[in-house]
């Protein structure tokens, strides 16, 4: 997917150019405003992501330029600003997704993800990892058939990890995540639900689909022989 | 009167200005007509005797009697009396029949004569006296036509009064009226908007400029605030950013020995604490320079309380702390879902961290009027009383035990996001038996004027007797 990142600060364009990457995007990487708007509304692109405080034109500027002439390319905002207001001004305009700094990496891969396939095929509610389901519509949890009862909490947890299966998280990611940086006390409570959802998921199967990454976090998947 | 609007106060005052104008005016009026008539009257009766002692002056001196056809013609029909100078009556005119003129000093002068009132002209020569009665009927007649008159334009004068007053406090108070409206559109929404200059340099102008310069400091304190928010957010999270990639592109890293991971993961874990923080602060300024802006709907605060309480449960759970909750199966509340469960995941957690070991955390709901009240209390070392007005106050904390983590900004953010819901928080009460904080939200279907917003730095009402805990076990 090509990406188009409008982004001033130069080590924080380095790191998502870089993260992109790995993942697998060609990116443009444009540091002043005007540049970026002449960019993004004379190249296509799959996705753009936006800095708003950027030197030359305003992020909202641009992305109502690009929004007056037609161009639906899914645009994801990237603030300081993580107003209420700010974010709805920035949904009001066009944008498709909104990402307060400082974000995780992967959390920007993820939603990078999210708009390149929300343009193509519907998102199929159901997530699966070896015979573990989900349903994102009915939050039905079934384990080899079998329905697994969860408390609202171990359902938000167990929704990340799967949502990132196959990639280590650390805690701080699932905090955020879940919690919206609102424990402000410690980690030590993912543990815990990390230590029921192993309960309820993986103590009667044969094989454990919550792994330990030791020193860093969980990842969710069939271990690898 | 005090509850009158001023331009009815000034239509009265008014009205009464008007009634005193016209009192001091009849009186004037009704001196000023009796002086002149009177000295009509006297002019005449002073015309008329004269006329008749030069009609006697031919008599011999001395005469012994006057009839009627010595008199001239002037003198008919008015009464008359010609004595001697001794007294010794010597005409009478026959329609004074025996009533007497009063003996006075030979001056003129008035009189009553029957009901009447005369007026009496005394001229004396060559020994003879002539007095000539002229009725001053036309006085009392003309001060009777004055008092009605009067009287008779009195509902006039009190209309016109009345409503002139009023009209024109209604005019001069019009420049008033409109800066009050334009001032009220003034909010923190537009601060940047002014008073209209009237053009006439009167008093309303110089209101208008001190408004106007209010406005405007206000304005630039405003914007300062906000700008150090948004300058200070950049400046802060921009490095943050940085860090968290930096560390999270050395985690994704293959390779890496376990411990190099574990102390990355701190690193990452406190630039997630600094990011929290950031937030909290930035919040809190936003909150100083304005207050932030919530938009409650109708939200169930029992998933979210719900949530809590099993956060709660697990982070308690290596204390032995115990929950208890008295909840419905469902409630609606007027609620920002996201900044609800903030405030009350802040709430729970500090019942956990302040409780004792094996305590108890008490979680409840209740309506009281035109709110619903969440309770949740701890029984943990109660807060000391010269601590609990500065509990909300950014990094107070109820005590001094910094081994505790947290940066103390907690309850003051929570008592924002509320305020900013139009609900609040509270502390309740901080002894032996419990420390109990209370979350007021709205009521859906309350009108907004019902939930006013709660001023700052309110002090937290605490009842004089503990109330006696409502609160069912666990899992009931």
């Amino acid at each position: 997917m090509k990406v188009l990142l409008i982004e001033d600060e130069a080590k924080i364009a380095s790191y998502v150019t870089k993260a992109l990457t790995r993942a697998g995007h060609i990116v443009t990487a444009i540091a002043d405003g005007q540049a970026g708007l002449i960019a993004a509304t004379t190249d296509p692109y799959d996705v753009i992501v936006l800095d708003l405080g950027l030197p030359g034109r305003d992020g909202l500027e641009i992305l109502g330029a690009v929004r007056d002439r037609s161009i639906s390319t899914p645009v994801l905002i990237l603030t300081a600003r993580g107003d209420v207001k700010d974010r709805i001004a920035g949904l009001n305009r066009g944008a498709d997704d909104y990402l307060a700094k400082p974000f995780s990496m992967e959390e920007l891969l993820a939603r990078v993800n999210v708009l390149t396939r929300r343009k193509g095929e519907d998102a199929s509610p159901i997530l699966r990892v070896s015979d573990l389901v989900m349903n994102e519509t009915t939050h039905i949890v079934t384990r080899d058939g079998k329905t697994v009862h969860l408390s609202q909490r171990e359902y938000e947890v167990l929704h990340f990890l799967m949502l990132n299966s196959g990639r280590t998280v650390t805690r701080t990611e699932i905090c955020e995540h879940v919690w919206k940086s609102a424990l402000a006390n410690d980690t030590n409570a993912v543990d815990v639900y990390i230590q029921r959802l192993r309960v309820k998921i993986d103590e009667d199967a044969a094989e454990k689909l919550i792994q330990t990454v030791r020193g860093t976090g969980y990842v969710m998947g069939a271990k690898k022989p | 009167m005090r509850t009158l609007p001023l331009s009815a106060k000034i239509a009265l005052w008014s009205f009464a200005l008007a009634i005193m104008t016209m009192g001091i005016g009849y009186s004037i009026t009704a001196y000023v007509l009796r002086q002149e008539i009177v000295s009509v009257v006297q002019q005449r009766a002073e015309r008329i005797s004269k006329e008749i002692l030069g009609a006697l002056d031919h008599l011999p001196p001395n005469p012994t009697a006057i009839t009627k056809d010595m008199l001239p013609k002037s003198a008919s029909g008015i009464p008359v009396e010609i004595t001697t100078a001794g007294g010794e009556s010597l005409y009478r005119t026959p329609a004074l029949k025996n009533k007497t003129f009063s003996d006075r000093p030979a001056t003129p002068h008035e009189t009553m004569v029957g009901k009447l009132s005369y007026y009496v002209e005394t001229q004396e020569q060559r020994g003879l006296k002539v007095r000539v009665a002229l009725p001053l009927t036309q006085v009392d007649t003309s001060l009777r036509r004055l008092k009605v008159a009067s009287l008779a334009a009195l509902p006039f004068v009190t209309l016109l009064s009345l409503l002139g007053g009023y009209w024109v406090a209604g005019r001069a108070l019009r420049p008033v009226r409109r800066i009050t409206e334009a001032a009220a559109r003034i909010t923190a929404e537009d601060l940047h908007q002014r008073l209209p200059l009237p053009a006439a340099r009167d008093e309303i102008r110089k209101l208008t400029n001190v408004l106007n310069d209010a406005f405007e400091r206000l304005e630039r304190s405003y914007l300062q605030a906000m700008r150090f928010a948004s300058d200070a957010s950049h400046q802060l999270k921009t490095p943050l950013t940085v860090m968290r990639a930096a560390i999270e592109s050395l985690l994704a890293d293959a390779g890496l020995r376990p411990e190099q991971g574990t102390v990355l993961n701190d690193l990452l874990e406190q630039t997630r604490r600094l990011s929290s923080l950031t937030e909290g602060l930035l919040l809190l300024a936003r909150a100083d320079a304005g207050g932030i802006q919530a938009q409650p709907d109708e939200t169930d605060v029992i998933p979210i309380l719900e949530r809590c309480i099993e956060d709660a449960e697990v982070l308690g759970s290596n204390a032995g702390i115990r929950i208890e909750k008295d909840l419905p199966n469902r409630f609606n509340a007027l609620a920002d879902p996201g900044r609800t469960e903030q405030i009350l995941l802040n709430l729970l957690e500090n019942a956990v961290k302040y409780n004792r070991q094996g305590g108890v955390i008490r979680v409840a709901l209740d309506e009281r009027g035109n709110k619903v009240v969440i309770t949740v209390s701890n029984t943990g070392v109660p807060i000391p009383p010269e601590r609990m007005p500065w509990i909300f106050d950014r990094f107070a904390r109820g005590d001094r035990d910094e081994s505790r983590a947290g940066h103390g900004l907690g309850l003051s953010i929570a008592r924002e996001l509320a305020i900013a819901q139009r609900g609040d928080v509270r502390l309740v009460r901080s002894d032996a038996e419990a420390t109990e904080f209370e979350l007021l939200l709205g009521l859906p279907g309350a009108k907004a004027s019902d939930n006013p917003l709660i001023p700052l730095l309110t002090p937290a009402p605490r009842p004089a007797h503990p109330r006696p805990a409502r609160a069912l076990p666990f899992g009931s």
